[in-house]
C-alpha cells in the first residue's frame, strides 16, 4: 500500500515496466542545470571559512537536490504494457471438491466456516476489485472442470480433486476471449491426475494466481497417509503391511487390520510429538484363498476432527503360488536335512534337492520324475530356468561345467531368478566360486584366502543373530509370534555354531541379519548373546533382473534341535526366506493392472521357456466391472519388449477384475505353459473418503503452479494487489502505456528531505 | 556285542557336564547314548576282555571311530574323528541330531530321559538302536519305546525302502555276529543271551515313522552292525564277510538321517 502511495503505481508495474523520460534533454534542461550548478558554486563561496569536513556534506546535499530537480524537469515516465480494457477475461476457478467442505481453520472449534464458504465470500471481491479491469468467467472444478454463472448453488460434492488438469484444460482451451489470468480459490488438494506435469500449463503462458484456503494443519488430526500391501500373497502365511501415519499433537493410536469385520491384527502405536510422520509395519495372517479387502483403521485415543482419513483399504488376492526351488549341495550335513524339513511343511514350495553323497554318487529328492536332474545337474538352460530359486550349499564349483556356470549367472541376471548361497567348506570362494561368473551376481566380494597358513573362511564358532534396521523392516526380520516379542525372538535363539567370513559388501547390498561374535551369558540351558561385534550374516542384492543372497552360516539347524518341538522359529525363518526370494523371481507370464483416473492400464508380459519374448501371438483381456457385464478388449503388442498393453476406459468406481487367457495362444516354437486358469488381476477404481486424506492446505503445489506460470499465491485475507498483478501480468491483449512519474510523491519527499537535511546541518553548525 | 562273563558290578561312568561347543558342530559327530540297564551281572553289565562293560558301552568307542573314518573315506560326509557320548538328558543332546544306542535289550529309561528323547525325536533327531537279539530283548525295547512315543507302531522296512538305497543298493539286510561267533555262522548262539526266547536267526530293520513317513527311530534287530565296524581289523575273513556289509548299512543309514 505504502509503495503505491509513494511511487504512484503498484510494484507489479515497476517489476514489469521500464523507466524513461518524456521530456527532451535539450537547451532548456542544460540551461537550468548550468544555472543551478552556478548558483551552487556562488553559494559555496560563502562557506569558504568552513572546514572541508563541513563543506563537503553541504555540497553533496545541494547536488543531490539539483539532481532531483533536473529529473523532474526531464518528465520521468514508466513505460509498461498492461491489460487493454474491455477485451480480456480473467477466469475465476472455484474448487468444489469434497475437501472444500472441511473446516478452513486449524481449530474447527474456533472457526466453523468451510473452505468453500470462504471461497464463495471471496469470489465477489475477486470479480469486482481484483481483475484489473477485465471481464470475468466463473468456473468450478473437482473431478471435472465446468462453467458456472454463480457460486450460490455450489456444493463440495466432488469425490476427487483434479487441480492441475483443470487448470491446464482452462489455460489451453478457453477461447471465448483473451485470457489474461486464472484465479483459483482452492486448498491445493490434488488426488486425481498427475500433479508433477506442469509443462503444458506453463507453456500456455497464462499466469495462475491461487488463493490459498485452508489450514496448514488440523489440530488433533491423525491421518493414515499410506497403507502399502503386496497385491498378491499365499494363503496361510504372514504378510506385512506398511503404514505411514501423520499426526498433529502426538499421543497414541490403536491400529486394527480388518478383513470385513474380522480383526486380523491389532497393535498400539506411539505417536511422538517430535516426529509428525511415523512409519509402522504390522503383520497379519493371510488366511484362506480368495479376494480380500484389507482395511487398516486408526483409532486415536483423543478425539479426531477428521476421522474420515483414519481408514484405508487395499485389495489383497490370496492365492496359491507354487515356488520351484532347486537346492544343490555337495556335502550331506544337518543344514540340508533341516532346510528340507522346514520346507516340507509348506505346500507351496516344491523343493528339489541334488546332493553329492560320494565323489561319484548323487542323491536326488523331490524330483517330479526319475529323469529330473538324472544327469547330475540341469541338462539345459530351460530346465534351470524353470526354477524360481536356486540354493547352492557346500558345493565345489568344479562340480559344474563352464556352460552350467554361465547359465547360473544368466539365471539371476537375465531370467530374473533368485539365488541363495550358503556357507560351507566348499562354498563361496573356498569352493572356487570366486572365479566363476556367478561371483558377479553375489552381494559380497568373494575373496580366496591363499597361503599355507591362511585359515579357512568357514569355521566353527559361537554367534548370536539379530536383524539390522533394514531387517526389522523386512518380513525376513520377523520370526512370527507376538510382534512385541520380535527382538526377543532373535535374542533367545540358540547360538549359531559356525560362520563363513565374507568379503566386502557390494554397493547395492543390503544386510538383513548380522551375526554377533562376542559375549554370551547362560540362561538356564540356553546361551544368550549379551553383546558382540556384528558381522554380516544374511546379505541380499538385486542383480540384473534377479536377486541374490548369501547366508554366512550352515548351523541354523540348531534353532530346531535346541528348542522345544513346538518352537516354530526355524521353520518360519526358512519358509519366509525361501518364499521371499522365490517370490521375487520374475514369472514368465505377468499381468499388471494400474488405475489411471477412469481407465485401467492393462499390461501383460509373456516369455517363453528361455525367458525370451513370445512372438506371433495375440491376447485378449476380459474386463469384469463391479456391476457385472464383462467385456473383452484386444491387447496391442508393445514394440521392443514383447509385452502387450491397452488402456481401457471404465465407467465408475469399484473393483474391476481382469482376466487374460494365454493358453494355446502362441505360434512360437516354445509353447506357453500357463496356469490352468490363466492370468488374473484386480483393480479398484476410486478410493472411498479420498478427499479426507491430505486435507490440509497443499501450499507447495500452489507455489509450484504459481512459479511455473508467472502468478503468485495469495491468502484469503490479503488479495489486495491481485488486480494490479493481473493487469501487469503480461498475458491477454496488452497495450503499451507511459505512466507519468513527475508527480510521484517520492520525488518531492526526497527533495524536501535533502533540503531539510542541509538546513539542519547549517543550523547545527551555526551558519543560520 | 552281548557277552556274558563273570566279575563284580561296575559303577556307571560319570559324565562331565558337556559344554555346548565341546565339538566342532560343522562336522557329523557319531554320538553314543549312555543309558541305564536293569539287572545284575550278565544283564546290566558283563565282563569281557579283561574289564566290566555296561550295556551302553558295547563296541564303544572303537566302532564309532572306525565308522567315522570310513564315512570320511567313502562319502562326502565330514565326520568327526572323535565320537561323542551323551545322556539323553544332557542339555546339548540336540547338537547331535543322530544318536546311537547299542545292546538295548535290558534298557530302562527314567521319566526325564523319556521326556528328553520324545522331544529330541519330535524335533527331528534320529535314533538308531542296534545289537539286541531274540524276542525277549525285542519286547524289552518295545516296552521302553512305548513310553517314549505312546501308540507308535513299529514298521518292518522292506528292502525297497529308501534307507537301503541312499548310497549303496543293499539287497538284503545282513546279519552281523560278534566276531567270536562268526566262524560258525551269522547268528549268535542262544547261550550267549540271558533270555534267548524266540528266533535269533532273521535280521531286520524296524522303524518308528513320523506323521510324514520319515523314519525317527530304526532298530536293527538280530544283528550287531556296530561290531562289524569295531572289528574290521580282526581278520580278513571277518572284514570281507561282515565289516563291508556293516559299513554299507551304516553309511546308508547316516545319509538317510542326514537327508530326511
Amino acid at each position: 500500500m505504502w509503495f503505491e502511495w509513494l511511487f504512484k503505481y503498484p510494484r507489479h508495474a515497476y517489476e514489469q515496466g521500464e523507466l524513461a523520460f518524456a521530456g527532451e534533454i535539450g537547451v532548456l534542461w542544460w540551461t537550468v542545470a548550468i544555472v543551478l550548478l552556478a548558483l551552487s558554486v556562488v553559494f559555496s563561496r560563502r562557506l569558504a571559512q568552513w572546514s572541508v569536513l563541513r563543506r563537503v556534506p553541504i555540497h553533496l546535499l545541494q547536488l543531490a537536490a539539483i539532481a532531483v530537480i533536473l529529473v523532474l524537469i526531464a518528465q520521468p515516465v514508466l513505460e509498461v504494457t498492461r491489460l487493454a480494457p474491455g477485451v480480456n477475461t480473467v477466469a475465476v476457478l472455484v474448487d468444489s471438491s469434497a475437501s472444500m467442505g472441511l473446516p478452513t481453520s486449524s481449530d474447527p472449534e474456533a472457526d466453523r466456516r468451510t473452505r468453500l464458504a470462504v471461497a464463495k465470500d471471496l469470489v465477489p471481491r475477486v470479480v469486482t476489485e481484483a481483475t484489473g479491469g477485465a471481464k470475468t468467467a466463473l468456473f468450478h472444478f473437482g473431478d471435472h472442470l465446468a462453467r458456472i454463472e454463480s457460486t450460490a448453488a455450489l456444493e463440495p460434492h466432488d469425490g476427487r480433486s483434479r487441480l492441475v488438469d483443470s487448470l491446464t484444460d482452462l489455460a489451453t482451451n478457453y477461447d471465448e476471449a483473451a485470457l489474461a489470468a486464472i484465479v483459483v480459490l482452492t486448498d491445493g488438494a490434488q488426488n486425481a491426475g498427475d500433479s508433477t506435469e506442469l509443462e503444458a500449463l506453463s507453456a500456455a503462458g497464462i499466469p495462475v494466481h491461487p488463493i490459498a484456503i485452508g489450514p496448514a494443519s488440523v489440530r488433533g488430526d491423525v491421518e493414515l497417509l499410506e497403507f502399502a500391501l503386496p497385491a498378491r500373497t499365499s494363503p496361510d502365511t504372514e504378510v506385512s503391511a506398511r503404514l505411514v501415519i501423520r499426526h498433529h499433537d502426538g499421543g497414541e493410536a490403536r491400529v486394527r487390520v480388518l478383513a470385513g469385520e474380522a480383526v486380523l491384527a491389532a497393535e498400539s502405536v506411539s505417536l511422538d510429538p517430535g516426529t509428525p510422520v511415523v512409519t509402522k509395519d504390522i503383520a497379519f495372517a493371510t488366511g484362506s484363498e480368495g479376494l480380500k479387502e484389507i482395511t487398516v483403521e486408526l483409532q486415536p485415543t483423543a478425539q479426531d476432527p477428521l476421522p474420515g482419513n483414519n481408514l484405508r483399504s487395499r485389495l489383497l488376492e490370496v492365492d496359491r503360488d507354487r515356488y520351484r526351488v532347486l537346492y544343490l549341495e555337495g556335502e550331506p550335513r544337518w543344514e540340508f536335512k533341516f532346510i528340507r524339513r522346514a520346507v516340507a511343511e509348506d505346500d507351496d514350495i516344491d523343493l528339489v534337492t541334488w546332493l553329492r553323497t560320494t565323489a561319484r554318487k548323487t542323491y536326488r529328492q523331490g524330483t517330479a520324475d526319475p529323469e529330473e536332474l538324472a544327469d547330475g545337474f540341469t541338462r539345459s538352460r530351460e530346465v534351470l530356468y524353470s526354477y524360481d530359486l536356486v540354493i547352492i550349499g557346500s558345493l565345489p564349483a568344479t562340480a559344474l561345467g563352464d556352460e552350467q556356470h554361465d547359465w547360473l549367472a544368466a539365471f539371476v541376471a537375465e531370467r530374473g531368478g533368485s539365488l541363495l548361497a550358503l556357507a560351507g567348506r566348499q562354498a563361496l570362494a573356498d569352493g572356487g566360486w570366486d572365479v566363476k561368473p556367478l561371483a558377479e551376481a553375489l552381494p559380497v566380494v568373494l575373496e580366496r584366502r591363499t597361503g599355507p597358513d591362511a585359515p579357512p573362511s568357514y569355521a566353527a564358532g559361537e554367534y548370536g543373530v539379530r536383524p539390522t534396521e533394514q531387517g526389522r523392516r523386512s518380513v525376513l526380520g520377523h520370526l512370527g509370534g507376538d510382534p512385541d516379542n520380535r527382538s526377543r525372538n532373535w535374542e533367545t535363539l540358540p547360538l549359531l555354531a559356525d560362520y563363513h567370513q565374507l568379503g566386502a559388501l557390494k554397493p547395492g547390498a543390503t544386510t538383513i541379519l548380522e551375526a554377533l561374535e562376542g559375549v554370551y551369558e547362560r540362561r538356564g540351558t540356553d546361551i544368550v548373546v549379551r553383546e558382540g561385534h556384528p558381522v554380516p550374516l544374511l546379505v541380499t542384492q538385486v542383480y540384473g533382473f534377479g536377486r541374490s543372497a548369501v547366508l554366512a552360516t550352515a548351523s541354523t539347524w540348531r534353532w530346531r534341535m535346541r528348542t522345544p518341538p513346538d518352537d516354530p522359529r526355524h521353520s518360519v525363518f526358512w519358509r519366509q526366506l525361501i518364499r521371499h526370494l522365490a517370490g521375487a523371481s520374475l514369472s514368465r507370464q505377468r499381468l499388471s493392472v494400474a488405475v489411471e483416473g477412469d481407465s485401467l492400464d492393462v499390461r501383460v508380459g509373456l516369455k517363453n521357456q528361455r525367458f525370451e519374448p513370445v512372438e506371433g501371438t495375440a491376447l485378449t483381456a476380459r474386463i469384469t466391472p463391479p456391476e457385472g457385464g464383462a467385456f473383452e478388449v484386444d491387447l496391442s503388442r508393445v514394440p521392443g519388449d514383447g509385452s502387450f498393453a491397452e488402456t481401457v476406459p471404465v465407467s465408475g468406481p469399484g473393483v474391476y477384475r481382469v482376466d487374460v487367457d494365454t493358453t494355446g495362444s502362441g505360434t512360437d516354437a516354445s509353447p506357453l505353459t500357463t496356469r490352468a486358469d490363466g492370468l488374473k488381476a484386480l483393480a479398484r477404481v476410486g478410493t472411498p473418503n479420498l478427499e479426507q486424506f491430505g486435507a490440509t492446505l497443499n501450499e507447495p503445489l500452489l507455489l509450484r503452479i504459481a512459479e511455473a506460470t508467472g502468478g503468485r499465491v495469495w491468502r484469503e485475507d490479503d488479495v489486495a494487489g491481485l488486480g494490479d498483478a493481473i493487469a501487469f501480468g503480461g498475458a491477454g491483449v496488452q497495450e503499451r502505456q507511459r505512466l507519468p512519474l513527475w508527480n510521484a510523491p517520492i520525488l518531492y519527499l526526497l527533495l524536501v528531505l535533502l533540503k531539510g537535511a542541509e538546513w539542519s546541518l547549517r543550523r547545527y553548525w551555526g551558519a543560520i | 556285542m552281548a557277552w556274558l562273563g563273570l566279575g563284580a558290578l561296575a559303577a556307571p561312568t560319570a559324565l562331565a557336564q558337556a559344554s555346548p561347543f565341546e565339538y566342532d558342530l560343522t562336522n557329523f559327530i557319531p554320538t553314543r547314548i549312555e543309558y541305564h540297564s536293569i539287572g545284575g551281572q550278565f544283564e546290566a553289565y558283563y565282563y569281557y576282555d579283561g574289564r566290566y562293560w555296561e550295556r551302553w558301552e558295547t563296541d564303544f568307542p572303537q566302532a564309532e571311530q572306525n565308522f567315522g573314518k570310513r564315512l570320511r573315506e567313502l562319502t562326502a560326509v565330514v565326520a568327526s574323528r572323535a565320537p561323542a557320548r551323551r545322556r539323553l538328558t544332557d542339555p546339548d543332546l540336540g547338537d547331535s541330531p543322530f544318536i546311537f544306542m547299542s545292546d538295548v535289550g535290558y534298557m530302562r529309561l527314567s521319566e526325564a530321559e523319556i521326556e528328553a528323547l520324545r522331544n529330541y525325536l519330535h524335533n527331528g533327531g534320529f535314533l538308531w538302536v542296534d545289537d539286541f537279539w531274540g524276542d525277549a530283548e525285542w519286547r524289552s525295547l518295545e516296552a521302553a519305546m512305548e513310553e517314549v512315543l505312546p501308540g507308535k507302531r513299529w514298521t518292518a522296512l522292506p528292502i525297497e525302502h529308501p534307507i537301503f538305497h541312499t548310497v549303496f543298493d543293499i539287497e538284503e539286510m545282513p546279519q552281523i555276529p560278534a566276531r567270536d561267533f562268526a566262524r560258525w555262522g551269522t547268528t549268535e548262539p542262544p547261550s550267549q543271551h540271558r533270555y534267548p526266547q524266540g528266533s535269533m536267526t532273521t535280521p531286520s530293520i524296524r522303524a518308528y515313522k513320523d506323521d510324514d513317513g520319515r523314519l525317527m527311530v530304526i532298530a536293527t534287530h538280530n544283528t550287531d552292525i556296530a561290531d562289524g565296524w569295531e572289528r574290521e581289523s580282526y581278520g580278513e575273513f571277518y572284514f570281507e564277510n561282515f565289516s563291508t556289509k556293516a559299513y554299507r548299512v551304516g553309511i546308508n543309514v547316516i545319509v538317510y538321517a542326514l537327508t530326511h
